[in-house]
């Protein structure tokens, strides 16, 4: 951490205009989607309008409400310019190494299988790495039937821009809960999550 | 944007005296340059003033292991000045001692000024100068204090003999 490059600030912009009450609403809406794996829900207009991280909005605004000092952070070779915004206004390292991440950001999936971030141990199963993907739409796309914890019977969500072959990998990680993935699938200002105790079928 | 105004970027040592001063002006004389500048541009907060608490940590003649002196409270704010579409784009940074919110607004300000060569001359002379000659007025006068009560110890060699 202490042997970063240093910043260069004049590219980066600005962070979330009230860190407090922007932070907690998002962190509201996390809660509510991990909670209700599968539901879509949206950023308020008041929180970041202005968003030049590199990152979808919802993704920025989940990095600023997540991230601190102690959440290393991966990011994919077309997001890695958002490193140094995450650097600013978080303080998070940004690491090469997925398993070393606590959170991760992706624009798109297929370069990087699931099992190479950390699932988190037996003891500590949560500290495992979040991955926020950037998927081009939540409506259209093939449909997606979730079932599990946080759903009465079952949940319906489409998602456009991730394979067949994502979700058989993702499926074999099931066997090894409580350890695991937790995912956010993140378009505009909007995401959904898909924890790791979520059955993901009829892709 | 390379128009007489692009910047030379100004010495780290340079700027890093500046923020030092920024950083011990008072309110009072951070307020009274910014009410007395000829233009006063817009900004935006990219960081909005926030307080906090920094570990602050030693090195015993500056080059002994690093030890934790303590922890004080500090204010930090960074500001994007609107320069218009041909303007540089410089980004103002403080970090105060304290809790004063307009405190670290105004110094990050005058600290993206300091880089712009428009204005810098005119905050050096109107606010860094004075800033820089107070403190040193205030740190002869407590040098001179501690002089005045100084006590001269004289060993007197007992003569031989």
């Amino acid at each position: 951490m202490g042997n970063a490059a240093p910043l260069d600030l004049a590219d980066i912009g600005p962070g979330l205009g009230d860190p407090v009450a922007h932070a907690q609403a998002v962190f509201r809406l996390g809660l509510d989607a991990t909670a209700h794996p599968g539901r879509i829900v949206e950023l308020p207009p008041e929180v970041l309008p202005h968003n030049t991280s590199g990152l979808a909005d919802a993704a920025a605004a989940l990095a600023l409400t997540l991230l601190d000092f102690e959440t290393p952070v991966w990011l994919d070779h077309e997001l890695g310019a958002a490193g140094d915004y995450l650097r600013f206004h978080c303080g998070a390292p940004v690491t090469a190494d997925p398993k070393a991440s606590r959170f991760a950001f992706l624009s798109r999936v297929g370069d990087t299988p699931l099992a190479a971030f950390d699932l988190g141990d037996i003891d500590f199963p949560d500290r495992s790495t979040t991955v926020v993907i950037a998927v081009p739409s939540l409506t259209s796309g093939p449909e997606l039937v979730l079932r599990g914890p946080g759903i009465r019977d079952t949940a319906r969500l489409h998602v456009d821009g991730i394979g067949r072959e994502f979700w058989a990998s993702r499926a074999e990680l099931a066997p090894l809960f409580p350890l695991g993935i937790d995912l956010v699938l993140a378009c505009g200002r909007r995401f959904a999550a898909v924890p790791r105790t979520t059955v993901v079928t009829g892709a | 944007m390379p128009d007489a105004s692009a910047a030379r970027p100004p010495e780290p040592t340079d700027r890093r005296r500046w923020l030092g001063l920024l950083a011990r002006a008072r309110r009072e004389e951070l307020e009274a340059a910014w009410a007395g500048l000829a233009v006063r541009p817009t900004y935006a907060f990219l960081r909005a003033p926030e307080t906090g608490l920094v570990l602050v940590r030693g090195r015993a003649g500056g080059i002994g292991s690093p030890f934790n002196l303590g922890e004080m409270t500090m204010t930090r704010c960074a500001v994007r000045p609107e320069f218009g579409a041909d303007g540089p784009r410089l980004t103002g940074l403080a970090f105060v001692a304290g809790r004063d919110r307009r405190h670290a607004e105004l110094a990050a300000v005058f600290d993206a000024l300091l880089q712009h060569p428009r204005f810098h001359a005119e905050v050096a002379a109107a606010l860094i100068a004075p800033v820089e000659a107070r403190l040193s007025r205030e740190r002869q006068a407590a040098t001179a204090e501690a002089a005045a009560t100084r006590v001269d110890f004289f060993t007197l060699v007992r003569e031989q003999g």
